[in-house]
């Protein structure tokens, strides 16, 4: 017996899982596919299961910084153009985060502070109220885009979910999707028809009563939730020169929720390898040490700076760029593909981070229209 | 993809399918969450291994369209991504570790409760474990991750080096230098026969 086989008896001292844990996990992971194919939702589970962990950015299949995870183009839409100047000037682009659904009535200690604007597969718009601190109670109402019932999900075993009957909502058709119950499940999940073909979820996690209180606090909640206000919500952080003929992909706000304040703007490039996120998140004062490896491969934390820009430290490469504490925010900014090379025509990524403003955590600097 | 494994549909045409179908996914959970929520528990403890695998399958799930369909065993995707996840406990590892060493009573056992399978090679490597966990405490977190892919996930150097993103020059290289201080850790007085492997 070699060193390495003496590692391996060490092997097996691990357990192994139990099925009902594996069943459970599987549950969990297939609740998040069936709510979310785009893993929209994902940031708002995976967080509040995940403790303290500070979730990787994903950059091109680089895992880049901290505190939120960014958006991944897919293919589907028509190539970025540009029009030759520095494309501040060319593009123009709407409001990426509207507040479709406001909530009315919540519980005490909860206010909306967490907003996800989703256009990458079934298109959606969601607010979450989460209880600040290390509470674990949380809301989050999700109004879909105008059109077929969404996808039910699964159970368990890969059983497709079924509609649990429920009592209507301000006289409009609701059903469960997972009902409170009195065997300890504190979470649900209550789906209604606000309009006709408008649907909206509303979830409920941590939160605490018995299975009646919880079915009347979903339905105070749902009653009072309030849908078509679109008004475009204010973001710490204003870009020129984004270019023209993105799609808008993913625009997520946290502004407490998951404790954390951060923001993300993705746009759609038009292509499997297209990649386009900028994203800021409220600064702790850690400065990165990673250094890369191979291009293309896992960082290791977060990058250690090669570089200044703006007075900040500031790591930098072609399709990368991450800077620490610019206004009170780690900023960074990713691109790929077809977006970069147009990016690449009005000074790559360095050349938008210059025409970017973060605008600090004090909320009346912000803007409802962060984008050129 | 029409690459099959010995449990059929291979991992790529499983990934493949959960891009028009994203509750195929699942499949690829039922087929390897068990060897990586192991892997998990006996490098972080029972408690971490729920979550940490949980985060690997989300992340997993998210990157499928980017996986290259040409790999039809996800097994190094897998582990690689479960090794960035546990990246931010290399201190928890560590101090586990270092607690191991110093106390005797290795935790990850002591979290479930310890049904330990018996061997007449696990008896008497049991008693090298304390040394072991010495050994790992004191390695970079670079080597750890090449050491126990190989040791404890039973990847190949090529899928270590796919897992890691590293060429396979260096998973070798690594390792050498993982197994030079482990054995280092044993000491003199170790009574196992030590030889060179691979």
């Amino acid at each position: 017996m070699n060193d390495l086989d003496l590692m391996r008896t060490m092997r097996t001292d691990a357990p192994i899982p139990s099925q009902q844990r594996l069943d459970t996990g599987e549950k969990r992971l297939l609740k998040v596919i069936s709510s979310d194919s785009s893993g929209a939702r994902r940031a708002v589970r995976t967080r509040r299961r995940f403790g303290g962990v500070r979730v990787m950015l994903l950059a091109g299949g680089a895992a880049a910084a901290a505190g939120v995870a960014i958006v991944a183009t897919q293919a589907g839409v028509s190539p970025v153009t540009l029009h030759g100047t520095p494309a501040a000037e060319a593009a123009k682009y709407s409001d990426p985060l509207v507040a479709r659904a406001t909530f009315g009535w919540l519980p005490r200690g909860l206010h909306a502070n967490g907003y996800v604007a989703d256009h990458q597969h079934e298109k959606f718009f969601q607010v979450t109220a989460q209880e600040g601190g290390k509470g674990e109670a949380s809301v989050t109402l999700t109004a879909y885009e105008r059109g077929k019932e969404p996808f039910l999900g699964y159970l368990p075993g890969k059983v497709p979910a079924k509609r649990i009957p429920a009592a209507s909502i301000n006289g409009h058709p609701a059903y469960w999707i997972y009902k409170p119950n009195p065997s300890g499940q504190s979470s649900f999940e209550l789906r209604w028809q606000y309009a006709p073909s408008s649907w909206a979820d509303l979830e409920g996690d941590g939160l605490s009563g018995s299975s009646a209180e919880l079915t009347r606090t979903a339905y105070k909640i749902a009653k009072s939730a309030k849908f078509g206000d679109d008004r475009p919500i204010e973001m710490p952080l204003h870009v020129g020169g984004v270019p023209a003929g993105l799609s808008p992909d993913r625009t997520v706000l946290n502004n407490g929720a998951y404790g954390e304040v951060s923001a993300i703007v993705g746009y759609n490039a038009g292509g499997p390898s297209s990649n386009f996120g900028i994203s800021i998140t409220k600064s702790n004062g850690t400065i990165g040490t990673a250094v890369p490896g191979k291009p293309g491969m896992p960082w290791k934390g977060l990058p250690r700076p090669n570089t200044k820009l703006k007075g900040h430290p500031a790591y930098v490469a072609p399709s990368l760029l991450y800077v620490y504490g610019d206004n009170g925010f780690d900023v960074q900014i990713t691109a790929s593909g077809a977006v970069l090379a147009k990016l690449n025509k009005t000074g790559g990524v360095v050349g938008l981070y210059q025409r970017m403003t973060v605008l600090g955590t004090d909320q009346a600097n912000w803007t409802p229209n962060p984008i050129n | 993809m029409t690459v099959t494994t010995r449990q059929g549909v291979s991992d790529a045409a499983v990934i493949e399918q959960s891009w028009q179908e994203p509750g195929a996914f699942a499949a690829l959970y039922r087929r390897h969450a068990p060897h990586i929520s192991r892997y998990v528990a006996r490098r972080l403890g029972d408690d971490m291994a729920d979550d940490v695998t949980a985060e690997t399958f989300y992340r997993a799930f998210e990157k499928r369209r980017k996986y290259d369909l040409g790999r039809p065993d996800a097994r190094p995707w897998l582990y690689g991504i479960a090794a960035n996840v546990m990246a931010h406990y290399h201190r928890k590892e560590t101090r586990m570790l270092r607690a191991f060493a110093r106390s005797g009573a290795d935790p990850v056992v002591q979290t479930y409760g310890g049904q330990l399978e018996g061997a007449d090679d696990r008896i008497v490597a049991a008693g090298m474990h304390q040394a072991l966990a010495a050994g790992l405490a004191g390695l970079s977190r670079a080597h750890r991750e090449v050491l126990l892919l190989i040791a404890w996930a039973d990847l190949s150097y090529e899928e270590t080096a796919q897992a890691l993103g590293i060429s396979v020059g260096t998973v070798r290289s690594r390792l050498h230098r993982a197994r030079k201080k482990i054995r280092a850790a044993l000491g003199d007085g170790n009574p196992m026969t030590i030889s060179d492997e691979g």
